[in-house]
């Protein structure tokens, strides 16, 4: 019989599994110029899937993204996206097949990288671990999400 | 801080100087410029600098250095993708894809600086804005074959997947985008053939070429693009034929409005305008019985030539309200034209109309809901018109790897000689979960059709399950072997069986 403890220890497990996703956690970051403060994780998984291009001030959306194989990228699938890598890139096709707009991306071989290339592209917006984002603090915007920044209670990034 | 520069961004920095320096002159106030101290040309010396001057200095100097990262972002912006990648960027490996233009879908209601402040700034996207205009932007094409048309001055921030296929004008035309899609099968029994039903021949163990389907897009304008597909497939005659099954010309105003003129795929449920020709992204091998195309046995008007306007339903919130209209020649009144789909030639003034809407809530993700009706009317040879209405309502889940597809459709053809009603029933059911490369799956599906339908081209009951494994050989190719038993066959006393092996794949 399962006893409360039991449940508990499977949560304890699961939030542990999910937090080690990637190291320090996740941050979204855009240039400095961007006016957005703040996301929704349904706004995220929007941008990330391709279903949003224009920002409210009517640059286009570029997503900045590590390589494929990457634990940050994983990591943005399994807990923005919510779908395994041949499923999103099936979404993508789909899309474009269905004659949407597809989605602007741009892919990078680090976190670093993605950050200093959002730091310079009006636009763009990236995911990366937050030890990344907080280096690069200066040249990048991190934002909140569901108004919760990176380390705050709540954050729903993990 | 250390900053990498190539020779052309070198090459461009005292451009850049003259252009900071005219663009700070321009903006100086008047007042300013006589308040700099600069010497006089008969060299008396300048007023003593106070601290306020200094400050003012220094503030414009800041100013400045502003001005000067705003350029230098644009700059390698412009030019880092064909000649100075960030440090460390690789190859894109997402299937993304680039468009060079934006349309109208906006993310709206994060504008304010205070939006995301609490858990409302989940509320959805909001208003439409116009798009932006941006320069025609030209991917850099990696595949050696295509560089040498992939050579305009025209740069893109972008960089293209290596499974697209990009033709570009020189000069800076639009881009010319191709993707590919093709089937091969083996099919054992009457009822493998995923794509024609009845095959009008004697069945026998079979390899078949399925759809060789080649889409193309392009983006014409800010507004303006243009989607066409072309088919080439065989049938029990072995010869290959060729259609255009789709092209489409599209202003896209912005989310709220789109209008194509051309060749589309009707809004009766979902997969109709899902799938379309694309075996390689159904889970299951081949449509539904219920979607075959028109000259493969199939009962619905699945393609129409005419207009077609959709968009977002203003002020719907998260229940993301979406809305058809479409009208045009609809399906031939000959139920035996060699051609069902009035490409050319109308054969009436009556134009079918059709009106579909769905929703996609954002708090249920994965969940779409739909429905449409359509309606025309017919004149098949001695029959005084055929008023026919199609009613449509589907229920889609995806999440998780999880896929459910339910739909159910009521054909209803009404003779206008004699008041006879003739209802067809339509329906399919499908689930399939993905586990890691593999995809089982289950469909069950159910078609009766009188007898003596005026339009209809089968009568009779297509009913019974198909089941399933599919099998991704990697991102961009599938296997599957799928078993169908399909019962009610007029003229058959006993279930009719194929297995049906396939290889699917996109490029």
């Amino acid at each position: 019989m399962i006893n409360f403890r039991t449940v508990l220890l499977a949560l304890a497990v699961c939030t542990g599994l999910h937090a080690q996703c990637v190291a320090g956690g996740l941050a979204v970051v855009v240039p400095k110029n961007n006016p957005t403060d703040g996301l929704s994780m349904a706004q995220l998984r929007k941008l990330v899937l391709g279903d949003v291009h224009t920002w409210p001030d009517k640059s286009n959306v570029t997503l900045i993204s590590t390589d494929q194989d990457s634990p940050i990228f994983k990591c943005l699938l399994t807990t923005v996206v919510r779908m395994s890598l041949p499923e999103y890139k099936k979404y993508l096709l789909s899309a474009e097949f269905r004659g949407d707009e597809p989605l602007r991306a741009k892919t990078v071989d680090s976190a670093p990288t993605a950050v200093k290339t959002a730091a310079s592209l009006t636009g763009a917006i990236s995911v990366v671990d937050v030890n990344s984002a907080a280096a690069m603090v200066g040249t990048v915007k991190v934002l909140s999400i569901n108004g919760k920044k990176p380390g705050e209670p709540g954050y729903p990034l993990p | 801080m250390k900053r990498h520069r190539n020779a052309s961004q070198l090459a461009m920095l005292p451009c850049l100087a003259l252009l900071i320096w005219g663009t700070a002159a321009g903006q100086q106030p008047a007042s300013d410029t006589s308040a700099v101290a600069i010497p006089a040309a008969n060299g008396t010396a300048s007023p003593p600098v106070s601290q306020s001057l200094v400050d003012a200095l220094l503030r414009e100097l800041a100013a400045h250095e502003a001005r000067i990262k705003e350029l230098e972002s644009k700059l390698q912006e412009r030019v880092s993708p064909q000649t100075a990648p960030p440090p460390g960027a690789s190859v894109p490996l997402s299937p993304s894809i680039v468009v060079p233009k934006p349309t109208g879908v906006t993310l709206a209601a994060i504008t304010s600086p205070g939006a995301g402040s609490s858990p409302a700034a989940s509320a959805p996207v909001g208003k439409a804005t116009a798009p932006e205009s941006s320069a025609p932007a030209i991917p850099v094409v990696p595949n050696p074959a295509l560089e040498t048309v992939a050579t305009s001055p025209t740069m893109s921030t972008d960089a293209p997947d290596p499974h697209d296929h990009m033709l570009n004008m020189p000069g800076g035309g639009p881009t010319l985008k191709i993707r590919g899609f093709f089937d091969f099968d083996y099919g054992m029994g009457s009822v493998a053939n995923p794509l024609i039903f009845p095959l009008g021949a004697p069945t026998h163990d079979t390899f078949q070429a399925g759809e060789f389907d080649l889409f193309i897009s392009s983006k014409l304008s800010k507004h303006l693009s243009f989607i066409g597909e072309i088919v080439f497939g065989s049938d029990r005659t072995n010869l290959f034929g060729i259609d255009i099954e789709r092209y489409e010309l599209t202003y896209k105003h912005n989310k709220y409005f789109e209008l194509s003129a051309g060749r589309y795929h009707t809004s009766i449920g979902y997969y109709n305008t899902a799938y379309h020709h694309g075996t390689w992204f159904g889970s299951a091998d081949g449509r539904p019985f219920m979607y075959y195309y028109e000259d493969s046995g199939g009962l619905l008007p699945v393609h129409n030539v005419g207009l077609q306007a959709t968009g977002l339903m203003p002020g719907t919130g998260s229940f993301n309200l979406h809305w058809v209209a479409e009208v045009g020649n609809g399906r031939a009144s000959d139920p035996n034209a060699a051609e069902p789909v009035q490409n050319f030639l109308s054969d009436r003034n009556h134009k079918a109309v059709n009106f579909a809407m769905y929703v996609k809530p954002e708090w249920l993700e994965g969940l779409q809901l739909g429905g449409s009706y359509y309606l025309d009317k017919l004149y098949p040879a001695g029959i005084a018109g055929v008023n026919q209405h199609i009613g449509s309502f589907y229920v889609v889940y995806f999440k998780n790897g999880w896929e459910s597809l339910n739909e159910g459709v009521l054909l209803r053809n009404q003779s206008g000689s004699d008041g006879r009603i003739y209802n067809t029933p339509l329906m399919y059911t499908q689930i399939s979960h993905q586990f890691g490369a593999w995809v089982p799956f289950f469909r069950f599906q159910y078609v009766n059709a009188p007898i003596g339908d005026p339009i209809n081209v089968f009568a009779g009951r297509y009913e019974g399950p198909s089941e399933g494994i599919r099998y991704n050989i990697s991102d961009y190719a599938a296997l599957k072997l799928q078993y169908n038993r399909i019962y009610g066959l007029i003229g058959n006393t006993k279930p009719a069986n194929g297995l049906n092996a396939n290889v699917s794949f996109t490029f």
